[in-house]
């Protein structure tokens, strides 16, 4: 590369996190720590309200992860041992769940509450931690499922057949051979869930209830609901500390993880055929019940069933500023909007931290890392705080939304660019150059092409992401023809009446849709290279 | 045509080429051959531009390379497994380079069609480069190196991924198909049967350095470095002691290491032969022999644990067999 042209490469990206990530992360540090900040933060270490909501934080965290390893493991051994086509399709189909907004999950769970009679009585799960923690595995499993099942996949099976042969039997080989081979990849899904579950926010503001506060949402409440906003900026100092705490030990448990070696041979999982079915019908039904009770919610009208809730969406109702139709034609705009952001922002960035200097490469590969696993909250927080007044005032200006989506999916788009990057044999660059390729066309003739299919699969998630924000977008709609799918959903979900809920079951359905819709594509390009996420 | 001069090239502590220096006349098929880790796919990437020098020069037809970058300096090169460009199909594969060179379309595809028939692929435009077998591969990665006609060709192991059977046909064909062109190479083996049927002139490299070149059968039968002589596979790396107390009937002028080569022994099928009463022949005990076909192998000793030697010989010897050998002084060379 010319100097020119990688001074942009690193440039662009860098400006774009500095301004619309950094900057607003150090302000919010800034304002929770200024003044008597030092006092305030050591305020809600006294208060015993705000222990209560710090320690939930952390065990509903703890709880969620312990149940979805649970329940997805075995779910992670029965994908390993398909083949090479049925696993991509079953990794298809439990992608969709991961990718779900997470105010639609939290509604398909109110509809699956409603249709059982979950709400009150004996068995209610309505607003309580059982709803959270249920919400939470549906949403992870995929992460595990993923992550450990296509490590195993890729683990030889003469392993296996040789502790076999040498004598150890099906249970002493799984753990002596197989479980400390599948620790990493299982050590850095783990800290995945974890974190994902630490970060919750939808979920929790709507499935908890008014009862149960973790930190993310409590920052929501004292900034939107009472305008509170030292002890707001206070909470999310604590998030940004204890989430750059995971994030560290993730990324550590991350480098220890190591290549699955790609064997042509399938590790031999010899399953009983009653185990084998057990867990697919788990997986039925954790994954299907919500998804097949939204779709029935949405067309339940009194006794029968039509399609007038949906009919319903064209319409204005008192709760929404516009009709529902138009939130997801705006979401739609942004999505597209955030996802050409995030491909051009990501993708300069990946091509610094595959071709860039080491120390710059290292700075980028976890600087653009970084807005994923901080949480939403905080992000719009920042910039609602921020990126108020000139020379940045972007408060009034619908543009802010997109940006906070790319910030969010940049480093979807780098995660699966960089590894697709990397895997590119050097010697085709060699053999590229050595044919007459200059540098420069040596990127446009091999690394982008080959590198499109990562860029479309990141493009893909980025645009997902979009269409589902909640956290970060529920400080930003400053003006109500912006309001996104999402945020509409949340407030039909707030008010009650059944006409109502019936509306927020079919825009629920409509943007369950849209994202699977863009799943479906991820996966169809994706092909059989793959990482972890 | 292409001349190395005093070539260096260190990583870190570990000096991969030491001082290397030799010349490629016009239409000459230099191999370079070493075992692995000697240096020399370094020096064909130092040749290629893709690997920086420490010092000396590489020069065409006297004109310093240095300041060319490698996709300036028009020279061929074909990687070891082929790097073929999995996102093209053949015909893209092959064009690569006429359409860096800025060659119009038409012409493009004449030259393609010209350069896959040469190799024995006419037609093959349209495939996927994933589903080529190996030989098929190797020759689109030829196809490719030599479709914009470039000065030099360097080949990098081009054979080695393939299997006996069609490296064996490959190697028959290479050279022919490279005078066909017209073009000077410098093919990279570890492999000395494939060196021998493809050289004209033989490097022998170890450690970084040229230790011997000539044409290969004068390498072979002289190797004149110990380190060239186990590479082309000869085992009778023997010290000779002074004259006197002198095994194997061997007479040199002076004492020290040489090697035997493996066709210098004659058996004696009679005990009363006149070498065996002057004490020009030695005893030996048989303890292996193997039938190749047109010959056969044998291991012999003088005394139980004393120095083995290996031989070719016409016809079967059994093992345990007591017979006696005369060594033909002029196949055994001084090695140092």
């Amino acid at each position: 590369m010319k100097t020119a042209t990688k001074s942009i490469a690193a440039v662009v990206p860098a400006t774009f996190v500095v301004v619309f990530f950094v900057y607003p992360v150090v302000n919010v540090l800034s304002t929770g720590l200024a003044g008597d900040g030092l006092g305030s933060l050591a305020g809600l270490f006294e208060s015993p309200r705000e222990r209560r909501v710090m320690w939930f934080t952390v065990w509903q965290a703890i709880a969620s992860t312990a149940l979805t390893l649970l329940v997805a493991l075995p779910a992670a051994a029965l994908v390993a041992g398909l083949s090479e086509r049925r696993r991509r399709i079953v990794r298809a189909l439990v992608t969709v769940p991961f990718v779900l907004p997470t105010v639609v999950v939290a509604g398909a769970f109110e509809g699956v509450f409603q249709r059982f009679g979950l709400m009150s009585g004996t068995v209610r799960l309505h607003h309580t931690v059982w709803a959270i923690l249920l919400a939470h595995v549906f949403f992870n499993y995929a992460v595990v499922v993923r992550t450990v099942g296509t490590h195993w996949a890729g683990l030889d099976g003469r392993l296996e057949e040789q502790a076999r042969l040498l004598g150890a039997g099906r249970w002493r080989t799984f753990t002596e051979v197989t479980l400390p081979r599948l620790k990493p990849a299982i050590a850095s899904a783990a800290s995945i869930v974890f974190l994902f579950s630490f970060t919750s926010f939808g979920v929790i503001l709507i499935l908890g209830g008014a009862g149960r506060s973790t930190i993310e949402t409590d920052i929501y409440r004292f900034a939107v609901t009472r305008g509170d906003l030292t002890t707001a900026a206070s909470l999310a100092v604590v998030q940004i500390v204890a989430v750059l705490a995971l994030i560290s030990l993730t990324t550590r448990l991350e480098r220890q993880r190591p290549v699955a070696t790609r064997q042509p041979r399938r590790a031999s999982l010899v399953v009983g055929r009653a185990w084998r079915w057990a867990n697919v019908s788990l997986m039925l039904i954790l994954l299907g019940t919500p998804v097949a009770v939204l779709v029935e919610r949405s067309l339940a009208v009194g006794e029968g069933y039509s399609l007038r809730h949906y009919g319903a969406l064209v319409h204005r109702t008192r709760q929404l500023p516009v009709p529902a139709l138009v939130a997801v034609r705006n979401s739609l705009v942004f999505a597209v909007v955030a996802t050409a952001l995030a491909v051009v922002v990501g993708g300069l960035a990946s091509l610094v931290v595959v071709h860039g200097r080491r120390a710059l490469s290292r700075v980028f590969d976890l600087g653009l890392t970084l807005p994923l696993g901080t949480s939403a909250v905080t992000i719009g927080f920042g910039i609602l705080v921020t990126l108020d007044e000139p020379p940045l005032d972007l408060r009034t200006s619908w543009m802010i939304i997109p940006i906070a989506h790319a910030l969010i999916g940049v480093p979807f788009v780098v995660r699966t660019m960089v590894p697709v990057l990397r895997s590119i044999d050097n010697s085709l660059r060699e053999a590229a150059a050595v044919l007459g390729a200059a540098p420069a066309r040596v990127r446009r003739e091999i690394d982008l092409p080959i590198g499109s299919r990562g860029l479309v699969v990141g493009a893909g998630f980025a645009f997902a992401v979009s269409i589902g924000e909640f956290g970060a977008t529920s400080f930003l709609p400053r003006r109500s023809d912006s309001i996104t799918a999402p945020i509409a959903l949340f407030r039909l979900l707030a008010t009650p009446g059944d006409l109502l809920r019936g509306q927020a079951m079919a825009l629920a359905v409509v943007l369950m849709v849209v994202v699977a819709a863009a799943v479906v594509a991820i996966e169809s390009v994706r092909g059989t290279a793959d990482g972890g996420l | 045509m292409l001349s190395v001069e005093g070539v260096s090239v260190s990583f870190g502590d570990h000096l991969a080429l030491d001082d290397v220096s030799f010349d490629v006349g016009d239409n000459e098929i230099v191999v370079l051959l070493g075992p692995s880790g000697c240096g020399k796919s370094t020096l064909l990437r130092a040749i290629a531009g893709l690997q920086p020098l420490d010092s000396g020069r590489v020069l065409r037809h006297g004109e310093d390379l240095a300041s060319s970058a490698p996709h300036e300096r028009g020279i061929g090169m074909m990687f070891q497994d082929h790097a073929l460009f999995p996102h093209r199909d053949v015909g893209q594969n092959v064009e690569f380079g006429l359409r860096m060179a800025g060659v119009a379309s038409a012409l493009r595809s004449t030259r393609v069609a010209e350069i896959l028939e040469l190799v024995g692929l006419s037609g093959f435009e349209r495939r996927a480069v994933g589903n080529l077998s190996g030989g098929e591969a190797q020759r689109v990665a030829l196809a490719r190196a030599l479709a914009p006609e470039p000065r030099v060709l360097l080949l990098d192991e081009p054979l080695g991924s393939l299997d006996r059977e069609l490296r064996d046909r490959l190697v028959e064909e290479l050279p022919g198909l490279l005078r066909e062109v017209g073009i000077s190479a410098i093919h990279v083996t570890h492999d000395h049967d494939e060196a021998f049927a493809v050289a004209e002139k033989l490097l022998v490299m170890g450690e970084g350095r040229i230790v011997r070149s000539g044409s290969p059968t004068d390498v072979w039968s002289d190797p004149r470095h110990e380190a060239a002589a186990r590479f082309l596979g000869h085992r009778n790396i023997v010290e000779i002691g002074p004259r006197g107390e002198v095994p194997w009937g061997i007479l040199l002028s002076d004492p020290g290491r040489v090697v035997i080569l493996p066709d210098a022994a004659t058996v004696l099928s009679d005990t009363n032969d006149p070498a065996v009463r002057s004490g020009r022949a030695v005893e030996v005990r048989v303890i292996g022999s193997r039938f190749r076909g047109a010959s056969w192998e044998v291991d012999v000793e003088t005394e139980p644990g004393g120095a083995r030697l290996h031989f070719v010989v016409p016809a079967e010897l059994s093992t345990g067999q007591r017979v006696y050998l005369v060594i033909d002084p002029s196949r055994v060379r001084a090695v140092s």
